[in-house]
């Protein structure tokens, strides 16, 4: 029935708003067959409550894992700050290159 | 497109080699210049081994000398517009078994280049990257090696810049 339709469309523009005001944001994913599959046995074994919750988790743990690049690319940032203080770059690899092809010359 | 070997970027962080001005210069060009994990993998082992830029570095950053290490090779990529471009083709199968794509491009090209081993496998990699698209016509290099493999130019379709 097209008001069936109507109250649904309604419903998810309700939850995206809400998700909006509470800071969260609706983003669409497209997930093969086996990932949904093992979602759905998370929901269906209670480890989270619905297929959303479960991403919502498994994305701050894979987030979490990656902080670690963030870490890198601020320290990086930090190697041209270095750069514009001493007005050189920082990496200073003195007898480096004889080293690099005496050691390639050995194999 | 050039691709870029290891030699070039440490020559051109090598205060103590002549090279390195003109090093730095080709670094500093424009242009498209790519490098491969044989390239990370081979300042990452060079940058290991001084202990005291490391140290020094490590406190100045507050990380790991681990995270030190990968945060100077993502620098030293800005810095110097270094494109790195991973393979795509991971194994390929041998008579001998599956063998990382690498490693049999080199295996393969052993015969015709006689190059020693890193330098074969810089070769191997600018073959995989051209295979897979990447249009590269020059390899730039410190090591007069790649010069004497004769047969590098027309097998690989590419021409040589030494940096002398």
């Amino acid at each position: 029935m097209w008001y069936e339709y109507a109250i649904f469309i309604i419903c998810i523009r309700i939850r995206i708003i809400l998700g909006e005001i509470l800071g969260g944001q609706v983003v669409p994913v497209r997930l093969d067959r086996e990932m949904l599959e093992f979602i759905d046995m998370l929901v269906k074994l209670g480890v989270y409550g619905s297929r959303s919750e479960a991403l919502r988790e498994l994305i701050k743990i894979g987030v979490g894992e990656f902080k670690w690049v963030a870490k890198v690319a601020e320290a990086a940032e930090k190697l041209f700050e270095l750069e514009r203080e001493e007005g050189d770059i920082p990496i200073k690899l003195e007898g480096a290159l004889k080293q690099l092809l005496e050691e390639r010359g050995r194999f | 497109m050039s691709y870029i070997d290891t030699s070039v970027i440490v020559a051109a962080l090598d205060s103590a080699d002549p090279r390195r001005r003109r090093a730095r210069e080709i670094l500093e060009e424009e242009g498209h210049k790519v490098i491969s994990e044989l390239v990370l993998a081979e300042l990452a082992s060079a940058l290991s081994r001084r202990e005291e830029l490391m140290s020094d570095l490590a406190s100045r950053l507050g990380l790991s000398r681990e995270l030190t290490i990968a945060a100077i090779l993502l620098y030293i990529m800005r810095r110097f517009n270094l494109r790195y471009k991973a393979l795509v083709s991971r194994a390929k199968t041998l008579p001998f078994g599956k063998m990382h794509a690498p490693t049999a491009a080199a295996v393969e090209l052993s015969g015709a280049l006689k190059l020693k081993t890193l330098d074969l496998l810089h070769a191997a990699y600018i073959k995989l990257l051209k295979n897979e698209g990447e249009p590269i016509h020059t390899l730039v290099t410190a090591d007069s090696d790649f010069e004497k493999a004769k047969k590098l130019k027309s097998i690989l379709g590419i021409d040589v810049t030494l940096i002398e």
